[in-house]
């Protein structure tokens, strides 16, 4: 299941995300913190959009909203 | 498979791990050498003013008591005054500086100040000479300072920012 794989590579994002911020921002650089933030985020957003438009494509098939 | 993608993630990871202990060395280092050129001037400043040393034997003098960035400024500048090109002290520490700046971790200020000091070295009195070293010295100690603060700030830093830094381009492509 690739699906599975995702889950714990999601988890590993944010465990090291959560890291870098903390680091960052205890050596004054704010900005800094929340871009590596605001990265994370778009990164683990471009690996779930697309099951994500599977899902919407699967609630279509279901419906008939074709 | 697994295995070689294991290999590939931690030499990703040990990668950018080393470059991130090289930036924090650097940090590490800049705040030194500056100790070292102010302690050289100081050295250099006791030469002229008490034992009146002629200017390349005292310069051999100092960069034999420092180690290899700092002393290639000072050994560098008696080899180009004593090249037979005729060079000027000024242009001397010129052509030492250009040689000294690629290996030294000194930033763009720091060369700048620097190259302001030659072009005072040689060309006046010994009480003018002792005011340009004095004042090179104050500069470089407020460098110092400002070095010494940014080190406190970067090198703990750095040495941990490059192993994270690893960990997740190797998560990303695994």
């Amino acid at each position: 299941m690739p699906t599975v794989d995702l889950i714990f590579r999601i988890a590993g994002v944010g465990i090291i995300t959560a890291v870098l911020h903390t680091l960052l921002k205890q050596a004054d650089k704010e900005e800094q913190a929340y871009l590596v933030t605001l990265a994370g985020v778009a990164i683990v957003l471009v690996w779930v959009i697309q099951l994500i438009a599977n899902l919407f494509n699967e609630v279509r098939a279901v419906f008939q909203l074709w | 498979m697994i295995g070689l993608k294991l290999c590939g993630a931690l030499i990703v990871i040990f990668a950018l791990g080393g470059a991130g202990i090289l930036t924090a060395k650097n940090y590490q280092q800049h705040p030194q050498q500056i100790k070292s050129i102010r302690i050289a001037f100081r050295m250099l400043e006791t030469e002229i003013a008490y034992a009146a040393t002629p200017l390349p034997e005292a310069l051999a003098k100092i960069s034999g008591y420092f180690s290899l960035p700092v002393a290639l400024l000072f050994s560098c500048t008696r080899e180009a005054l004593l090249s037979g090109e005729g060079l000027t002290a000024t242009e001397a520490w010129g052509v030492a500086l250009t040689a000294f700046a690629p290996q030294a971790s000194l930033k763009d200020e720091d060369l700048e100040i620097l190259q302001h000091f030659g072009s005072g070295l040689g060309n006046s009195d010994r009480e003018e000479q002792v005011k340009n070293l004095k004042l090179v010295q104050e500069q470089l100690k407020v460098q110092e300072q400002k070095a010494e603060t940014e080190r406190e700030k970067n090198e703990k830093l750095w040495r941990t920012l490059g192993f994270l830094m690893g960990a997740v381009v190797a998560l990303i492509l695994f």
